[in-house]
């Protein structure tokens, strides 16, 4: 199973770079980010993992991919992925309340293509590898605890508060160390 | 019509003349209203930092106030009465106003949350929190929490003791919403029971509320005797 992350913000900012590497930390040699057409964000992600100048939608059929979009009326199941190659997970960074650019984005441009949410809540993109991951393995949705609603600490009497969800990996939320530094700088 | 349709007209007739009053008076420092039905009609406290923008030159201002409360509100013979706001740092309204302002200046939304949250507890505030959310200082949306000191967060000190605030600031990367919470000082917490020492009493012991209560019944007959007297007296001079 490829884990595929179509880029769709107009550029590759520091926070989406942390979040990338983190996915590909997680997924490793399966994961995909397709949809790069900027040369330098293309050389900087080849780095750290697989990457296509091309859309996902040149890449694979649509009956072969399930897109995950949290406006999706069915959740993701193990079942869901028996006779599928991948799983198509939009690349952007959300906004709170969620503006469903993933729907405008990727899901309108798939017709054919199974879509399916893997919670109500929005997950950031290294969280919804790992779901999608686990589920790829036989884990019910169910059985992946979630945090939704992450305050980290920034300094005394300053805390920042991230309003999406974060699975729970060994009761601890999934965070990207290289992320909570860089809220701290910034 | 209903009893619940009643209320959520109610309140949403309270919403709307609120928005009214924050836009309208948003120069002066607007601070929140009061309003309350009363015999002669229906009385508006609002509560601003410079009353005198309000009030106008020989009222003008609060006349005009006062009329458009009735013709678009439909309030019964407003009484509009503009009270300063002693300390506009322990209002939460006007410093959420104060932070959109900063922000929209082009200040860090670090440096105004630390900062605004320092003038605050040196005006003498319990406790304090300040929510700024948005796309701030990153590219993700997110909120920023700045907090000090003892802050009621539920039941009726939080509704009632609490002063809340919210303002919006226009940024480039899009809008941000700010929340002010303030918890003002003095203000009695259900909790805190004070257990005042014998000679410190205000109250009577049981045996003098006694004895005061007779001496009190006593002049009260006095006085009931004393009037007929007057009266008769005034019967005989006549």
């Amino acid at each position: 199973m490829q884990f595929v992350i179509e880029h769709l913000e107009p550029r590759l900012s520091d926070w989406l770079f942390i979040e990338y590497s983190s996915a590909a930390e997680i997924a490793g040699k399966d994961l995909l980010i397709t949809n790069v057409q900027r040369a330098s964000d293309y050389r900087r992600l080849s780095r750290i993992t697989r990457v296509e100048k091309r859309s996902a939608r040149e890449l694979f059929r649509p009956e072969e991919i399930v897109v995950l979009d949290p406006r999706a009326r069915r959740a993701l199941s193990p079942e869901d992925l028996r006779e599928k190659a991948a799983i198509l997970i939009g690349g952007i960074l959300g906004n709170d309340p969620p503006l469903g650019r993933t729907r405008e984005l990727l899901v309108k441009k798939l017709p054919r293509a199974m879509v399916r949410h893997i919670g109500r809540h929005q997950f950031a993109i290294d969280g919804s590898v790992y779901v999608a991951r686990q589920v790829s393995q036989g884990r019910r949705l169910e059985e992946i605890p979630v945090l939704v609603e992450l305050e980290i600490p920034l300094a005394q009497g300053c805390s920042v508060i991230l309003p999406y969800a974060f699975p729970l990996v060994k009761g601890r939320p999934l965070i990207s160390r290289d992320l909570i530094e860089y809220l701290k700088r910034h | 019509m209903p009893v619940e349709k009643h209320f959520i007209k109610q309140g949403l007739k309270r919403v709307e003349l609120e928005t009214y009053l924050e836009n309208e008076l948003s120069k002066a420092g607007y601070g929140g209203v009061d309003i309350k039905r009363v015999l002669t009609g229906t009385r508006v406290t609002i509560y601003v930092e410079r009353p005198g923008m309000v009030i106008g030159k020989k009222g003008k201002s609060i006349k005009q106030l006062t009329d458009e409360l009735e013709q678009k509100f439909g309030l019964e013979k407003p009484q509009v009465e503009v009270v300063e706001i002693p300390k506009p740092e322990l209002s939460g309204p006007i410093m959420a106003k104060h932070i959109a302002f900063a922000l929209e200046r082009g200040l860090s939304v670090r440096r105004v949350g630390q900062s605004m949250v320092r003038t605050i507890m040196d005006a003498g505030a319990r406790g304090v929190e300040i929510v700024i959310s948005g796309r701030i200082a990153g590219e993700r949306s997110k909120r920023m929490r700045f907090y000090e000191g003892y802050l009621s967060k539920a039941g009726e000190p939080a509704e009632k003791l609490v002063s809340h605030g919210q303002a919006v600031a226009k940024l480039k990367p899009g809008i941000v919403g700010i929340k002010v919470s303030i918890m003002p000082p003095d203000v009695p917490l259900p909790g805190e029971i004070k257990i005042a020492e014998p000679g410190e009493s205000k109250e009577q012991p049981a045996a003098e509320k006694v004895e005061a209560a007779e001496k009190a019944e006593k002049e009260a007959e006095k006085a009931e005797k004393a009037p007929e007297k007057g009266d008769d007296d005034g019967k005989a001079q006549t």
